[in-house]
C-alpha cells in the first residue's frame, strides 16, 4: 500500500517534471524578468536535482503540505479541502446507486435469462457502457432542467443538484456491474454445489439468494473495486458539466492555467483514493471468501 | 429377494425417455428405461460413462437441467408419488427428505463460502422446521455419525480433504433419513484406501437407517461389494438386470459379458483382456434396432432393425436381447462359458 | 481397377484433410462469430463508419464544407439538404460527423496500437522472464493502475501539450496497465508448453522465442482486449476533447462538437444529438465486436 502510494506520486511527479513548459513564466506572467525567474527557481528549489526535489515533495506531501498554488498563491491544501468532500459525496452516492440497482438487475437477468426484462437490461447495458458521460449529462440536463425544470443544471447548492450528476456517473457502472453480476451469477447457478443444494431441497429463492449469490458476489466485489478509478475519471467530466467544485474540476482548471502543484496534488490524491479502494475491495473479498480469509489470517498475504 | 416381491417398489421408473435438445442436435440420453428399487435394497446401476446413469439419478429428483433437458415420455413413481407431475416447490419438499442424492465430485459439491455445519443444518431446517440452534446441534450429530469430530462443524469445505468432504456429503444426504439414497459414483474421485472407508460407511449407515440405495457406478468391484441387485445400462436403457448372482455368474446380455471380459481377473492372469470393440454410440445419433448391435459379436440382421424386447430368465433376471427369443432352438449362439451353468435358471 | 479406387480415396482424403485444416480454426471462429447477431451488428456499424471515413472527402469536402464557416446558414434544422442540420457557424453537421469519424477512428486505432505494442513488450518480458523482473514490472503496473485512466491522460496532455501525437501516446500509455496484464497471463499460459521447451532446446534466442512462438499464440486474447480498448479510447479521446484538452476546434472531433454545441443546446438541442450518437454507436460497435471475438476465440467462455 505505502510503496504503491509513493510510486503513484513518483509517476505523477515525473510526468510534471518532464513537462517542457517554464513554470516561472506561469507564475510571473507579464512581470517576467531573468532575475525574477532566478529568485523563483531558487525559492521553489527547482535548481536542485530531480531526486532531491522529489524527496522533499514527498516529505511535505506526507505532512499534508501540497505546495503553494502558482496562480493564486494560496496553499494547495486549502483548495483540496474544499474540493475533496464534494467529489467524495458525488462518488459515494454514485457507487451506492450503481450497486443497489445493478446487483438485483444482474441477479434477475441471470435467473430469467429469456425474459423481456433481461432483454431490456442487456440493451441498457450495451448502451450504458458505450454512451459518453458528458453527452448523457447534457441530454439529462436538457430533459430535466431545460424542459421539465425539475432539477438544477449546475452547482452544488442542495440535495437536488446532486441527483443528475450521480445518475450520470452511476450509469455506465451500473451497466458494467450488472453485466458482471449476471455472468458470475449464471456461472454459480451451474456449479455442483448449487446442484447439491437443490438436491437437498433448498427452494429456488434460497438457491438464488443464499447459495449462488454469496459466491457470485465475489468477482463482482473485485470489479466494483477496480471501477473506482474509472469513477473518478468520470467524476472529472461530471463535475465539469454540472459545475460542481470538486477534485476533477479543480484539476481541469489547474491544467488549463498550468498550476502544476495543484494538478500534482489533485492527481495524487485521486490515485491514492483508488489505491485505498482496491485495498478495501481486497479486504471485503477476503471477508466474504473463507479461503482467502484463512490465508490472510495465517499472514501469508503480504500485500 | 422373495420378500421384495411382496412389497411394492419404492421407486418405479417406467418407459422413461429423456432428451437434451440444442439447436444443433438432440441428444437422446435415456431411451425407454425401466427400473425398480424396493425398500431396503441396494440396486447397482452399472454402465460406461455416457450411458445415462447420472441423468437417471437426476430424473428421480426431477432435476434434469432445463431448458435443454426434456423428459419426453415416461413415469417416475417414488413412494407412491408421481414425481414428474410435481411442481418445483413441491419437489423441494421431497428432495432431501424422501430422496436425496450424493454426487460424483466431492471437491466441488460443497458450497465454499458456507460452513459445513450450516450446510448440513440447512437440511434439517428445510424439512424438520426446527430453529437454527437445534438444527446445528443435529448437524453436529450427523458429522459425528460419519466420523468427523463435531467441532469441525464451523469449518469451511476448503479445510477438509476429499474423503472428508464426501463424508460431509453423505451426512448431508442422510440427514433426514430419506427412504431412497441415490449415490452417483460416490467414490470415483477418491483415493483407493479412502474409497473403501467411504463404501463401508455407506453400507453401515444404510443398514442402520434402513433405507434403499441406488448405487450408480461403473466399478463392478463396488457392485459386488455393496449391491443386492444390478441393472446394466447401455445407451440410455437397461439391457440386463438381475440379482448379484444372476449378473455375476449367469450373465446373459452380450454387453454385460463384454463388460466383465474387459476386467482383469486376479485369479487368472494369463487370460487375455477382451475389450468391447468400438465405442459407445453417439447419443445424438443412435443406431436403429438394438443400440449395442454395431459392437455385438452375435448381432444378426434383426438386431439392426428391431429393438429387442425384454426377456425374462427367472423372476429376478431379465435381459433385452434377441438372442434369447428362440432360446430353445438356438442354444449354441451364445458362446459364453457361463451359459451351461445358468441353464437351470432359464427353465424356471 | 482396385488401383484407381485407392487413388481416388487417397485424393479425397487429402482434399478432406486440406479442407479440414484450412477450415478448422478460422472458419470455426467465423461460424461462431457470424452466428452472433449483436457482433455482426457491431461489425456492420464499424464498416459503415470506416466507409464514411474513407470517402469523407468525396461525400463532403473538408475545406469547403466541414471547416468553412457559413453565417447565412446558421442553425438550420435537420432537412433534406443538411440531414443533421448545421451548427452555430453554419457548417453541415453530417459533413463534420464523417470527418470526425476519420479523427476518432484514426486516433482510437493508433492509440490502441501504441498501447498494445507497449503492453506486448512489457507483458511478454514479465511473463516470460518471471521472477524478480515479473514482480517489479507488475508492481509498476499496479501503480499505473491506481491512476485513473482519464486522469493520467489529462496529466500527460497537461504536461506535454495537446497535440495529436501526445494524445495518442497519452491514451496508449493509459491502456498499458490493464493490457499488459492480459498479455502477461497469456504468455505465462503458453510459456511452459512443450513446443516452447523444444524451441529453447534447439537453441533459439529468447527474443525470437518470445516473438515467434509465444506472442503468436497469445494473439487471441490480445486482439479481444485491443478491440475493447478501441471503444474505450474513442470515448476517452472525445471526453478529453470535450474538456478542451484533446483535439481543438475547428477540427471536427465528435467530443469537440458536443462541447461547441453545449452553449446553444437550449435553443437548438439537435446540435448535441448527432455527435453524441456517433460516439455511442462507434464505441458500442467495437464493444460488440470485441465481445463477439472473445466468444469466437475462446470457446470456454462461450455460453
Amino acid at each position: 500500500m505505502v510503496p504503491v502510494v509513493i510510486g503513484v506520486i513518483f509517476v505523477v511527479y515525473l510526468i510534471m517534471y518532464l513537462s517542457p513548459g517554464d513554470v516561472t513564466a506561469t507564475i510571473l506572467g507579464s512581470n517576467w524578468t531573468p532575475e525574477g525567474a532566478e529568485i523563483i527557481r531558487e525559492r521553489l528549489g527547482l535548481d536542485r536535482s530531480f531526486i532531491e526535489q522529489f524527496i522533499s515533495y514527498l516529505v511535505n506531501f506526507v505532512h499534508g503540505d501540497f505546495g503553494i498554488s502558482y496562480i493564486n498563491s494560496t496553499p494547495v491544501i486549502d483548495q483540496l479541502s474544499v474540493a475533496f468532500p464534494n467529489t467524495l459525496i458525488l462518488v459515494i452516492i454514485s457507487i451506492t446507486l450503481a450497486i443497489v440497482l445493478s446487483i438485483p438487475i444482474g441477479i434477475r437477468t441471470a435467473v430469467k435469462p429469456n425474459s423481456i426484462f433481461s432483454g431490456f437490461a442487456t440493451v441498457f447495458a450495451m448502451i450504458g457502457i458505450a454512451a459518453p458521460g458528458f453527452w448523457i449529462a447534457l441530454l439529462l440536463v436538457l430533459l430535466f432542467s431545460v424542459y421539465l425544470g425539475w432539477l438544477p443544471a449546475s452547482g452544488m447548492e442542495n440535495w437536488k443538484s446532486i441527483i443528475l450528476p450521480s445518475i450520470v456517473l452511476s450509469l455506465s457502472f451500473m451497466a458494467g456491474i450488472s453485466r458482471m453480476m449476471r455472468s458470475s451469477m449464471i456461472e454459480s447457478l451451474r456449479t455442483d454445489y448449487v446442484r447439491t443444494a437443490r438436491a437437498k431441497g433448498v427452494k429456488p429463492k434460497g438457491i438464488t439468494y443464499v447459495h449462488a449469490l454469496k459466491n457470485a458476489l465475489l468477482p463482482t466485489i473485485t470489479v466494483i473495486g477496480s471501477y473506482t478509478g474509472e469513477m473518478l475519471g468520470g467524476a472529472v467530466i461530471c463535475e465539469t458539466v454540472f459545475a460542481i467544485p470538486g477534485m476533477g474540476r479543480l484539476m481541469i482548471e489547474s491544467v488549463l492555467s498550468h498550476d502544476v502543484p495543484c494538478v500534482l496534488a489533485a492527481v495524487s490524491v485521486m490515485s491514492i483514493c483508488v489505491a485505498i479502494m482496491s485495498l478495501v475491495a481486497d479486504l471485503l473479498y477476503a471477508y466474504f471468501d473463507p479461503r482467502i480469509k484463512a490465508r490472510y489470517m495465517r499472514g501469508r498475504v503480504s500485500r | 429377494m422373495n420378500e421384495n416381491e411382496k412389497k411394492n417398489p419404492l421407486l418405479k421408473i417406467e418407459n422413461l425417455h429423456v432428451h437434451f435438445v440444442s439447436k444443433a442436435e438432440t441428444v437422446k440420453a435415456i431411451n425407454g428405461l425401466d427400473l425398480e428399487v424396493y425398500p431396503g435394497e441396494t440396486l447397482g446401476l452399472v454402465g460406461e460413462t455416457g450411458a445415462g446413469k447420472t441423468t437417471t439419478g437426476l430424473t428421480i429428483l426431477n432435476m434434469v437441467p432445463k431448458p435443454q433437458g426434456r423428459i419426453v415420455e415416461g413415469k417416475v413413481t417414488l413412494d407412491e408419488m408421481d414425481i414428474l407431475s410435481k411442481s418445483e416447490s413441491e419437489m423441494s419438499d421431497i428432495r432431501g427428505d424422501v430422496v436425496s442424492m450424493i454426487f460424483q465430485d466431492p471437491m466441488t459439491s460443497l458450497n465454499p463460502v458456507i460452513t459445513v455445519g450450516d450446510q448440513i443444518a440447512e437440511v434439517f431446517r428445510l424439512h424438520r422446521k426446527i430453529d437454527k440452534k437445534e438444527a446445528l446441534e443435529q448437524a453436529e450429530e450427523m458429522l459425528e455419525m460419519v466420523g468427523i469430530p463435531r467441532v469441525r462443524a464451523n469449518e469451511y469445505p476448503h479445510q477438509f480433504s476429499g474423503g472428508m468432504k464426501q463424508r460431509v456429503l453423505i451426512a448431508l444426504g442422510l440427514a433426514c433419513t430419506p427412504k431412497l439414497l441415490i449415490a452417483d459414483e460416490p467414490t470415483t474421485a477418491l483415493d483407493v484406501t479412502i474409497q473403501a472407508q467411504v463404501l463401508e460407511l455407506m453400507q453401515r449407515l444404510k443398514k442402520r437407517l434402513d433405507m434403499a440405495m441406488l448405487m450408480i457406478t461403473h466399478d463392478l468391484g463396488i457392485v459386488a461389494e455393496v449391491c443386492d441387485r444390478v441393472a446394466v445400462m447401455y445407451a440410455g436403457t437397461v439391457v440386463e438386470s438381475g440379482s448379484l448372482v444372476d449378473i455375476f455368474d449367469h450373465k446373459r446380455h452380450p454387453y454385460t459379458e463384454g463388460l466383465f471380459n474387459s476386467l482383469p481377473n486376479i485369479k487368472n492372469r494369463d487370460r487375455d483382456l477382451i475389450p468391447i470393440k468400438g465405442q459407445m454410440p453417439n447419443p445424438a445419433d443412435l443406431p436403429t434396432g438394438c443400440p449395442f448391435h454395431p459392437r455385438c459379436e452375435y448381432a444378426t440382421e434383426r438386431c439392426a432393425q428391431e429393438e429387442p424386447e425384454l426377456h425374462w430368465f427367472s423372476e429376478t433376471h431379465c435381459a433385452k436381447c434377441w438372442l434369447y427369443e428362440n432360446l430353445q432352438e438356438d442354444k449354441s449362439m451364445l458362446h459364453s462359458k457361463d451359459y451351461g451353468e445358468s441353464k437351470g435358471g432359464t427353465q424356471a | 481397377m482396385s488401383a484407381t479406387t485407392i487413388n481416388r480415396s487417397d485424393i479425397t482424403r487429402k482434399g478432406y484433410m486440406k479442407a479440414y485444416r484450412k477450415t478448422s480454426r478460422a472458419k470455426e471462429m467465423w461460424d461462431v462469430f457470424s452466428n452472433n447477431r449483436t457482433a455482426l451488428l457491431g461489425l456492420f456499424i464499424i464498416v459503415v463508419f470506416v466507409v464514411l471515413a474513407l470517402f469523407a472527402n468525396v461525400i463532403a469536402d473538408y475545406e469547403t464544407v466541414a471547416i468553412k464557416t457559413n453565417p447565412i446558414e446558421r442553425f438550420t434544422k435537420p432537412c433534406a439538404e443538411h440531414i443533421f442540420g448545421t451548427d452555430e457557424l453554419g457548417r453541415d453537421i453530417f459533413a463534420r460527423i464523417i470527418h470526425g469519424a476519420r479523427v476518432s477512428l484514426r486516433l482510437g486505432v493508433l492509440s490502441v496500437m501504441v498501447g498494445t505494442a507497449l503492453s506486448c513488450i512489457i507483458g511478454a518480458i514479465a511473463g516470460y522472464v518471471g521472477g524478480v523482473v515479473d514482480d517489479l514490472v507488475m508492481r509498476a503496473m499496479d501503480i499505473m493502475a491506481c491512476i485513473p485512466r482519464l486522469v493520467l491522460a489529462i496529466a500527460i496532455v497537461a504536461a506535454f501539450g495537446s497535440s495529436e501525437v501526445n494524445l495518442v501516446v497519452a491514451m496508449g500509455v493509459s491502456t498499458v496497465a490493464a493490457m499488459s496484464r492480459v498479455v502477461r497471463s497469456a504468455v505465462m499460459s503458453v510459456r511452459d508448453m512443450e513446443y516452447i521447451e523444444a524451441a529453447r532446446a534447439l537453441g533459439q534466442s529468447t527474443t525470437k522465442i518470445i516473438v515467434h512462438h509465444i506472442l503468436v499464440n497469445c494473439v487471441a486474447p490480445i486482439i479481444v482486449q485491443a478491440t475493447l480498448a478501441i471503444a474505450t479510447n474513442i470515448m476517452s479521446i472525445s471526453s478529453l476533447s470535450f474538456l478542451g484538452m484533446g483535439i481543438a476546434a475547428p477540427i471536427p472531433e465528435w467530443g469537440c462538437m458536443v462541447a461547441g454545441a453545449r452553449d446553444y443546446m437550449r435553443q437548438h438541442p439537435y446540435l448535441v444529438i448527432a455527435p453524441g450518437m456517433s460516439i455511442l454507436l462507434s464505441a458500442m460497435a467495437f464493444n460488440l465486436v470485441g465481445d463477439g471475438l472473445r466468444d469466437a476465440l475462446d470457446p470456454k467462455l462461450k455460453r
